[in-house]
């Protein structure tokens, strides 16, 4: 059975070591040309471009470290399975790629379902809402119903609808909040007389612009204007902008510096928020202190560390989060990240928080491919010896 | 700019009274503070002299007695030829005539300011990325001026100037004979008040000559303090020589001049009064007493004095460098003549080399209380320190001569390397919050780093193999198959570490970011080298590569690690990007340049005449058969 299987020549090919070799060879390749790029475009783009594409955009005839992954993964499978002996001597080997295998499954896992976001606190403040670090979304809300719009809906010429929904997933009180001191900062939020009377007849937004990068400037003569600007290497720093048609009015959203704006729709007020991707926390999470402990006469950090509370249902606790001490709670990892202080002079932490399901995954494949290598090895090398000694 | 100059004619007009010839042990165990870490003196005078000069002594003058020389008698000193410039431009600019040696003295350097201060300060108002390699030259020797220009001052609160001679008012004053220093007339200070408040200076005809010594004596101590403070306004940042703790602060002797009476300043003019009369006794009681009172208020207890004194003193990295390259020649004599007694001695060398390496390293790792890996000149001595011992391994169970060579001429290498990173002062530098994990450096960095002595010391043995086969012609020799049969057990050994390291690197960035993987400049790197290793072993089995393809793609896995190690901070971004210079730069093109032709020369050519001549005896064959 074993050896008629051999003999198909699509097996033969999936078991092929010539197949690991040529996958190896291209990933070496893409694993170079991936950091190299990152010179110019930074990690984020050369990433994409790279590492979780299928094909590399531009070469299309070059495929990208997913597409090379995946035919290792096969390859790997199909050798564990057909080609392999599963005798003592071979342990070493089976352990090494069967941890290999655990390995992609980890990163499978861990690119699809895990979600990466930061909180910034300053001292006393609570929130268990979570930013994304790349991703922006557009948020419409009005009377306790939102709409969630993803950044892939917001490209150039595309329409957004405000259908009816059920369901809310998002902190309102949070929501009113941010509205209030948005409009006590005297940030522009549109002006709301214009739309009083307006009759609109459809919920449908058209996205008319949209910019990776944008700022607003105050110009001497033009007055304000936004300005599209060259995107960062650092892909997080850059602040999104987009221009709305709702009812033939346009609306500019920008990130940063005016990110909401109060619309009414058939004498309904809604409010649109440009505002990175959010993730609601099963915990909130209250900045008790944050410190910085520096080495003596210098300006070099030693240590960050945020005391927290994290209130969860009716449970309250306290937790010292450091640099390479986490706070862990089920699939949640809550992080030392930054530490800054505002133009006010309050200091402020910024806790990076990562849900992963597979976060244990890296560790076990890690173990075992590592106990998989050194026996091979051992055993080879402890084989050489002997043979030199006869 | 003027106020430089007077503070500077202030030194010249202090002559020293003799050159002094006095022991400066005790000096040598001053606790100073210098980036973050406490050090004795000896360390602090070291670095400087070696961020100044590239140099840790100055013919056979050591670094302290050469910062003795710059603190107590800043005039002898002056003169010295300290600051290296390598750019020739640099000196075209200041008008200076280039020299052999490439060192220049602050005298020169100072004729010269107005220049040197106009092309900086033009330098430092471009963006980091439009600075040329001579705007950065600009930069940094200015930073040296400066910083040399302020250690000078750090006593001259002590020094006897013609500004402060007393003659009317000695005893008033309660100043003692030969006492005219700014220091003696700041305990003054108050009586000097009580005088010019009584005064009247309406008239000057009126004044007697006591009152207009007072007068002199406090407009001197006021144009004093001003340039000092002027100076403080100037220099950024400010790095003066900082040696009393005060709370959780480092002070400068001027920061607390204003408090004349302190015990440690007291002390401090004690030892520079002694310095100057040679008194020997004197100098050293007042450094004990002075050492003995700040000590316990030092913020960091754990400081080594005597072993990092004693580690300054044995040079442990510079004699190991001298005994690798005596061994490497010995075991190369030992292929000309008497080859037992030269192998035998080259050994001995080499043992010797390493357990002074050995030290040098366990010495860093006790004084920084921290694994011995912590930037790229530690990775190069500790790298240099695990082939070596590879090296040595294989001397033990492989080939006596074969060991002999590895481990002497790549822990040369990688030694001499190493001496690029240590030019810019202390090699011992404070880490980042994220870094500093003893548990994360000692396994993380330790097994990265042994991959990447393990998979270096398969290349560099994949370059003997090559060589062999050269030189040997068609024959394969014996002593050719030995090396190649090492390549592949030294790079499974590279190999396994690399991975593990990798993965350990992995599991701390899961620790401290959240992710396991980022695909960061250093992560990719490290992935290259687990990548190429795996890519010889499997086109091994799969038989794409066979006895020299193996040997040459093990030579081309040094550059793989070269790339990975430090090839990667050349593009100055990710997490990693730290300890590039643009000399180095130069240096890995050169290197990468030397394995291109190495791999075409000894490796494509032969190839390519192997392939014809087996081409040819292959038609020879065909031809005798078809005769038969």
């Amino acid at each position: 059975m074993r050896s008629a299987l051999l003999k198909n020549p699509i097996i033969a090919f999936l078991i092929s070591l010539k197949l690991t070799v040529v996958c190896l060879f291209l990933l070496a390749v893409l694993v170079l040309l991936g950091t190299i790029d990152q010179v110019e475009y930074g990690l984020y783009l050369a990433q994409q471009r790279y590492f979780n594409s299928w094909f590399v955009p531009g070469l299309y005839i070059v495929p990208g470290a997913r597409l090379v992954i995946w035919v290792l993964f096969i390859n790997l499978v199909s050798v564990l399975c057909l080609r392999f002996r599963y005798r003592w001597s071979n342990l070493g080997l089976i352990l090494s790629h069967t941890g290999l295998i655990v390995l992609m499954l980890s990163a499978f896992m861990t690119l699809h379902f895990s979600e990466e976001s930061f909180v910034q606190l300053k001292e006393a403040e609570q929130s268990n809402i979570a930013s994304d670090y790349m991703l922006w979304e557009l948020a419409v809300w009005k009377d306790g119903q939102q709409w969630i719009f993803k950044e892939k809906d917001l490209s150039i010429g595309n329409f957004v609808e405000l259908r009816p929904v059920s369901k809310q997933r998002f902190d309102v009180q949070g929501a009113q909040k941010k509205v209030a001191t948005a409009q006590k900062a005297g940030v522009a939020l549109g002006d709301k007389s214009d739309f009083q009377n307006e009759s609109i007849d459809t919920h449908k937004i058209y996205i008319s612009t949209k910019y990776l990068n944008a700022r607003y400037f105050d110009t001497p003569f033009a007055g304000r204007i936004l300005k599209n600007l060259p995107v960062e290497t650092d892909f997080e720093k850059n602040n999104r902008a987009v221009t709305l048609v709702v009812d033939n009015r346009e609306i500019t959203l920008e990130g940063e510096q005016e990110s909401m704006a109060f619309v009414t729709i058939d004498h309904e007020q809604y409010i649109f928020e440009l505002r990175r991707k959010q993730y609601t926390l099963p915990f909130a999470i209250q900045l008790l202190d944050v410190q910085r402990d520096l080495h003596p006469g210098t300006q070099t950090a030693k240590s960050y560390l945020s005391k927290v509370k994290v209130i969860e249902g009716d449970s309250k606790r306290k937790y010292t989060i450091s640099m390479n001490q986490p706070f862990r709670s089920t699939a949640y990892t809550v992080y030392q990240s930054s530490y800054g202080i505002d133009l006010d002079g309050n200091e402020f932490t910024v806790l990076a928080v990562v849900k992963n399901q597979a976060r244990l995954l890296p560790y076990i494949s890690s173990l075992i491919i590592s106990l998989g290598l050194f026996w091979h090895f051992g055993f080879a090398f402890f084989a050489y010896l002997r043979r030199r000694d006869v | 700019m003027f106020k430089r100059l007077v503070l500077v004619l202030f030194l010249f007009v202090t002559l020293p009274l003799a050159a002094k010839e006095i022991d400066l042990s005790q000096l040598e165990k001053v606790t100073v503070l210098e980036q973050g870490r406490y050090k004795p003196l000896a360390s602090y005078a070291r670095n400087l002299l070696l961020r100044f000069s590239g140099r840790s002594k100055i013919g056979k003058v050591d670094a302290t007695q050469w910062f003795a020389e710059t603190v107590f008698e800043p005039a002898k000193a002056t003169s010295r030829k300290i600051f290296l410039i390598n750019d020739p431009a640099l000196l075209e600019a200041l008008e200076i005539e280039p020299v052999k040696h490439r060192k220049y003295s602050f005298d020169q350097l100072e004729m010269s300011f107005e220049k040197l201060y106009g092309f900086t300060i033009a330098a430092l108002n471009k963006e980091d990325v439009d600075r040329t390699d001579l705007d950065k030259e600009f930069i940094r020797v200015y930073s040296n001026f400066n910083s040399y220009h302020q250690l000078l001052n750090s006593f001259s609160i002590f020094f006897n100037h013609s500004d402060f001679d007393i003659a009317q008012t000695t005893e008033y004053l309660g100043i003692k004979t030969g006492e005219n220093n700014l220091f003696a007339i700041l305990k003054t200070s108050n009586r000097l008040e009580e005088w010019m408040s009584n005064l009247d200076i309406s008239s000057v005809k009126q004044l007697s000559e006591k009152d207009k010594e007072v007068v002199r004596l406090a407009l001197a101590l006021y144009s004093w303090i001003e340039t000092h403070k002027a100076f403080d306004e100037l220099y950024t940042p400010i790095e003066e020589f900082k040696l009393i703790p005060i709370g959780q602060e480092m002070m400068s002797i001027w920061d607390l001049m204003e408090n004349s009476n302190k015990p440690e300043l007291l002390l401090l003019n004690s030892v520079y009064q002694a310095y100057q009369s040679a008194n020997q006794a004197q100098f050293d009681e007042s450094i004990i007493a002075f050492n003995t009172l700040v000590k316990p208020r030092l913020i960091d207890k754990r400081i080594h004095t005597d072993l990092e004194l004693l580690y300054n003193k044995i040079n442990p990295f510079g004699n190991a460098k001298f005994l690798y390259g005596l061994a490497f020649l010995l075991v190369m004599t030992s292929f000309i003549f008497l080859p037992m007694l030269f192998r035998w001695l080259s050994l001995s060398m080499s043992l010797c080399g390493f357990a002074l390496h050995l030290f040098g390293l366990v010495s860093r790792v006790i004084i920084q209380g921290r694994p011995p890996v912590t930037n790229l000149y530690e990775t190069f001595i500790f790298v240099a320190l695990i082939t070596a011992m590879i090296g040595l391994i294989i001397y033990k169970v492989v080939d006596k001569n074969l060991g002999l060579i590895l481990t002497s001429f790549v822990a040369l290498l990688l030694l001499l390397v190493s001496g690029k990173f240590a030019s810019d002062g202390d090699t011992m530098q404070v880490l980042i919050a994220v870094l500093d994990s003893n548990f994360w450096l000692s396994t993380h960095v330790v097994c990265i780093s042994i991959g990447y002595a393990g998979v270096f010391m398969a290349g560099v043995i994949g370059h003997v193999y090559i060589i062999q086969r050269f030189f040997a012609g068609n024959s394969i020799s014996e002593l050719a198959q030995r090396s190649y049969r090492l390549i592949l057990p030294v790079l499974a050994f590279g190999l396994c570490f690399s991975f593990l390291g990798t993965m350990l690197g992995g599991i701390w960035a899961d620790q401290s970011w959240g992710r396991f993987w980022g695909w960061d400049p250093k992560e990719n790197g490290a992935l290259l080298i687990v990548l190429w290793s795996s890519i010889i072993f499997h086109a091994r089995l799969a038989g794409m590569l066979k006895e020299f393809g193996i040997a040459l793609a093990s030579v081309f896995a040094c550059v793989v690690v070269i790339t990975s190690w430090f090839g990667i901070n050349l593009l100055g971004v990710g997490l990693h990007s730290y300890g590039f210079t643009n000399g180095l730069a130069t240096a890995l093109y050169a290197y990468y340049a030397f394995e291109a032709l190495f791999i075409i020369v000894f490796g494509f050519i032969p190839l390519s005449l192997m392939r014809k001549r087996k081409d040819k005896s292959q038609v020879d064959d065909y031809e005798a058969t078809k005769v038969a």
